[in-house]
């Protein structure tokens, strides 16, 4: 396996051909490789590409570079305030360690099912920006994940940046990522739920789950039962009803695929009371 | 008595060098021109070796031999069964079974090597149940092993059937623990070095340097015990799991085909697919008690997964089956156990040694006892535990005992009747107790020399009044080096700092069974004891010479002797030995008390006793199951405490342990194949899981032990997964976990159980 590391973005699409793959934190890269998973013939280092680490507020968006850590999220205000689920998912995400490495990028184009970025990421309507030697375009989130594992970005594009919509003081949030552990646990279920209000009602809800199917997604059909609504107990436990039917989850060594199911309808339930500030209907 | 040392906290003596990373660990360790060792292992659970063809491996250029059936010989081994083989001979029988093994270069080469052994199987069928595997039609293991009965036995003591009869109220109860691994840090590895006259020098991070010789080594090589000097490398963690080392056999194999040095490291997934994990059980329980709470008599019904090999199985097996009766005043008892063979990894023995499942099992059916019985669980306990000169039904001699005391402090420290009055509402609190043995005689006729569960130990002083200790039992990173020095300090008037206790050494150090058994403290302890007063004796009768003084009027005091009665009359430790020429040496021995139990399994197993009592409170999310664990608070009954920071070392991390085996932890497999086979699957614990934990000692001051101390290792794991499964039953109002681990969803399945249980 050949080793590149590159100065600038235009050195990096340069060589990303031929079974090559980009190194960003090498978080997934590194043992996937070790373990035989993947195999690359030349690996791109890209982690020192500086220009592609930041977090910045644009044009009413918020641009995160795809070099951004986690521990980057975790660090800034601005995500903690104007996009509090992402700045709880990355909480709850692996340890300090892997936090410190991992990018952003990085974990959405591992596209794992349980991707802890994924779901709070897809309910602030992320915008994924790519480049490649052909040129810049840029593909909504909830259309990049096709399969299990596959995105659909090509293998010699490289994501710049991830762009958002930042909560207005009106909007509503919440975020839940059930584990079997405090720290470094894969999601056995994530959900991120964004109600974007207006004197009200629910102009736009976006749902966002994780570990629930091949891909995170987006819960359309709990997403209509909101949206347009002024939201009470009837909306909820619709739209709750409508994402754990949405949910195609698996039998794996952490959950039976009912529980997974049965979880994605408690924790929609859940986040969805709890974005409203409404008492829960069992003490959490 | 009051003390100088014991008692107090001290960092264990070789903190510095393993903070500052000076220890060697066997990873570290380079012998000049060792070569790789690897080993190919089944993939299958079942299946039979048509062909083994190991031609191509053995040509590749940098690969010095290849081991297998084709060019060992059959010696079988195994401590209770001879039941297993250095390489398969005609079948696999779990998946990680080892086939072959090769020697090169370089890990690449042996790797390559690996690949080029060609193996043609004929894959059988999985027995995976152990229930399914006791079916008449059901394919065996061995196949000279009937309905896949490793081993079978049926107690009957004390009038059972009257006492069911004569029972005011009767209970029954079902648990099912969970393959658990020892998840040591370290992986396991070993070198090897043959030499031209024959012998074999072997290192590794091994429990037991001694015995490893004489049930593994010497009988499958066809060489003696004393052909192999064995040294223990500096522990990363054992827990049980190191006691049966099968990479020790790969290790001095290989190097005697190869006549070279070899090290056979393995893999973290090889540990978690290919050690001894903690046997999984099957535990039915009935119990008969009076009106009052006083237990009249109890049946056990025990299905053991023994796995492909049974290794020290069957004596899991039987401590699972009686332990918990002699913690509690149990007038009969009914005991049918049944050890299964299957095509998953053997299971072994991990820190509790089975007392773990058994004490979870009878703990959690308790506290369904005090509920139907409408009683405290406190209470229940308190009016019947075992106390000190009780000989319990199996011949259990009660030497000294603080259970009591301990399950009083972790009431009044838990607030506990507050908390009982409420619960129900998704918070709760919970207890548990446990009795261990401190040494197992058993264990001493299985491996040892003879029955005596024998320890020997050397204290040597030299001419600058520092101290060496050589035992013959191993430290794991518990602390027994530690204890040992702090002992004879004690003894010897000589401050900790100057002592030294360099790892066990068969090559020049004196006999010790090793580390199992929370055995090191009690009875390692005592020879050392003995040791140091042995060498103070002789340093007194050296010094009375030089300095005029009749021995008997002399002390010992901060390295100094000095008259008793003169003080500023003195001379350093140092000064003694260098005069004498020599190093004035002290040697002892200790042989553990008890019997070897008889047929029936009745008799006194072990010298003594320890004991202890885990309370949990936990908060319960009804609707997804998850459990936190929002304190835990105990009481250890450990004789006495030798090292105060050691001893709280060993209940913190046993706690910690015990909760990560109940709660997330479990090799999970699925007919036959694990799913937890690395530390991305296979949860542990982390430092954000561990709770609060409040504890106290309470020492009953053993007659037997050393400055009346006894074992702690094994009672700091025993009790906490009943406790915190009790103690989601309180918060639940009834959800009892039956199967382990307790995973969210186990715990949603058990809260709908007992809602459906209370509304029908
Ligand atoms: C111990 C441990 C714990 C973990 N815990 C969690 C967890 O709790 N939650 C979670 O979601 N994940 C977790 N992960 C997975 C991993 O850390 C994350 O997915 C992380 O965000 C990956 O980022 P990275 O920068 O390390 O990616 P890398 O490993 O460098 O890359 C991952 C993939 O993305 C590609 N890639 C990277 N950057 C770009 C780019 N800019 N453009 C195009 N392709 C790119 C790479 O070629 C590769 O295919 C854990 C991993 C480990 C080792």
């Amino acid at each position: 396996m050949e080793f590149l590391r590159a100065a600038s973005v235009d050195e990096a699409l340069a060589a990303a051909r031929d079974g090559a793959a980009f190194v960003a934190g090498g978080t997934n890269l590194v043992p996937d490789v070790l373990f035989g998973r993947k195999k690359i013939s030349r690996a791109v280092d890209i982690s020192r590409l500086d220009e592609l680490r930041y977090i910045e507020e644009a044009d009413g968006k918020i641009r995160i570079g795809a070099l951004a850590t986690v521990t980057d999220l975790l660090d800034s205000d601005l995500i903690r305030t104007a996009a509090s689920p992402l700045h709880e998912s990355a909480l709850e995400f692996a340890g300090p360690l892997v936090r410190n490495r991992a990018s952003v990028a990085g974990n959405l184009m591992d596209a794992s099912p349980a991707a802890d970025l994924a779901p709070p990421l897809l309910a602030q309507d992320a915008i994924v920006e790519l480049v490649s030697v052909e040129g810049e375009r840029a593909l909504p989130l909830s259309e990049f994940f096709l399969d299990y594992r596959k995105t659909a970005v090509r293998p010699e594009e490289l994501v710049t940046a991830i762009v958002i919509d930042p909560l207005g003081a009106e909007d509503r949030c919440a975020y839940y990522k059930l584990q079997l552990r405090r720290a470094m646990a894969i999601a056995v279920v994530g959900v991120a739920v964004v109600l974007r209000m207006n004197r009200g009602v629910c102009a736009e809800a976006v749902i966002g789950l994780g570990a629930v199917a091949a891909i995170p997604y987006r819960a359309h059909a709990a997403e209509a039962h909101l949206r347009g609504k002024e939201i009470g107990e009837v909306e909820i436990e619709s739209a709750a009803a409508a994402a754990a039917d949405s949910a195609q989850p698996i039998d794996d060594v952490r959950a039976s695929a009912s529980y997974r199911r049965k979880m994605c309808g408690v924790l929609v339930r859940r986040m969805l009371r709890k974005a409203m500030g409404m008492p829960q209907t069992v003490a959490v | 008595m009051s003390t100088r040392v014991v008692g107090r906290p001290h960092p264990i003596i070789d903190a510095v060098e393993k903070v500052s990373g000076a220890t060697v660990f066997i990873n570290d360790l380079e012998l000049p021109g060792a070569l790789t060792g690897m080993a190919l292992r089944s993939p299958h659970p079942h299946a039979r070796i048509l062909n083994l063809d190991t031609m191509d491996a053995e040509r590749l250029p940098g690969v010095a031999v290849v081991l297998s059936k084709n060019n060992t010989p059959d010696a079988p081994f195994g401590i209770n069964h001879k039941d297993e083989a250095a390489f398969c001979r005609e079948k696999v029988r779990y998946v990680g079974d080892e086939v072959a093994a090769v020697a090169a270069v370089d890990e690449e080469t042996a790797r390559e090597a690996l690949s080029l052994i060609r193996v043609e199987y004929e894959v059988l069928p999985t027995v995976a149940d152990p229930f399914a595997a006791q079916e008449p039609d059901a394919p065996l293991v061995h196949d000279s092993v009937a309905g896949n009965i490793a081993n079978e036995f049926h107690i009957k003591r004390g009038g059972i059937d009257e006492a069911f009869h004569a029972a005011d109220a009767t209970f029954a109860d079902e648990f099912h623990t969970h393959l658990a691994h020892q998840a040591y840090i370290e992986p396991t590895g070993c070198a090897a070095q043959w030499h031209p006259d024959g012998k074999i020098s072997v290192w590794g991070c091994l429990q037991s340097v001694f015995l490893i010789r004489t049930f593994m080594l010497g009988p499958v090589m066809g060489m003696s015990a004393d052909d192999f000097r064995v040294t223990q490398t500096k522990p990363g963690g054992a827990f049980g799991g190191k006691l049966d080392v099968k990479a020790a056999l790969m290790a001095a194999m290989l190097s005697r085909a190869a006549e070279k040095p070899v090290k056979f490291m393995m893999s973290l997934e090889e540990d978690l697919i290919a050690m001894r994990p903690r046997m999984p059980v099957h535990i039915s329980l009935e119990s008969a008690w009076k009106r009052d709470g006083t237990l009249a008599g109890k049946r056990v019904r025990i299905v053991a997964e023994n796995g492909a090999y049974s290794s020290l199985s069957p004596a899991i097996m039987s401590s699972i089956a009686l332990r918990t009766d002699n913690l509690y005043k149990t007038p009969a008892a009914e005991i049918q156990g049944k050890l299964v063979y299957t095509n998953i990894i053997p299971s072994g023995q991990m820190r509790g040694f089975g007392n773990v499942q058994a004490t979870y099992a009878w703990e959690s059916h308790l506290d369904n006892v005090a509920d139907g019985l409408g009683l405290d669980p406190a209470d229940l306990r308190l009016k019947n535990y075992t106390e000190k000169g009780d000989v319990s039904l199996h011949g259990w001699k009660i030497a000294s005992c603080a259970v009591a005391d301990a399950t009083r402090h972790v009431v009044r420290e838990m607030d506990w009747k507050a908390k009982r009055a409420r619960g129900g509402e998704g918070r709760g609190v919970g207890l548990a107790s446990c009795i261990h043995v401190s040494g197992n005689k058993g264990f001493s006729v299985e491996l040892g020399p003879d029955d005596t569960d024998p320890s020997s130990g050397v204290v040597r002083v030299d001419e600058e009044g520092k101290v060496e200790i050589w035992s013959g039992e191993s430290d794991l990173g518990q602390g027994a080096t530690s204890v040992m020095a702090y002992i004879a300090s004690e003894v010897m008037g000589i401050p900790v700092d100057r002592f030294k206790v360099p790892p066990t050494d068969t090559g020049y150090m004196p006999f010790g069974m090793g580390a199992f058994a929370s055995r090191i403290t009690l009875i390692g302890g005592n020879a050392v004891k003995i040791a140091a007063e042995d060498a103070r004796r002789n340093l007194l009768d050296a010094a009375a010479e030089f300095m005029e003084i009749p021995a008997d009027e002399l002390e010992i005091v901060e390295g100094d002797v000095r008259a008793k009665a003169l003080p500023e009359r003195k001379m350093t430790v140092g000064e003694v030995v260098s005069r004498t020429g020599s190093v004035i040496e002290g040697n002892g021995k200790w042989l553990a008390g008890g019997d070897v139990l008889d047929k029936e399994k009745y008799g006194n197993p072990s010298t003594t006793y320890s004991f202890s009592t885990h309370g949990a409170e936990v908060e319960v999310d009804m609707e997804t199951g998850v459990v936190t664990v929002l304190q835990v608070c105990c009481g250890h009954d450990p004789g006495r405490v030798i090292n105060r920071l050691g001893a709280e070392g060993q209940v913190e991390g046993g706690v910690v342990q015990g909760m990560s085996f109940a709660m997330m932890e479990g090799l999970a497999p699925l007919e036959g194949h694990l799913r937890g086979r690395n530390f991305h699957d296979y949860l542990i614990a982390t430092s954000m899981d561990a709770p609060p934990i409040e504890h106290d000692f309470f020492e009953s001051m053993d007659p037997y032990g050393p400055y009346g101390a006894k074992g702690l290792a094994e009672v700091a794991i025993n009790p906490i997964t009943a406790a915190i499964c009790n103690a989601v039953y309180h918060a639940t109002g009834g959800a009892r976990i039956r199967t382990l681990p307790v995973s969210p969803e186990r715990v949603l399945e058990a809260i709908e159980e007992a809602r459906n249980q209370n509304t029908s």
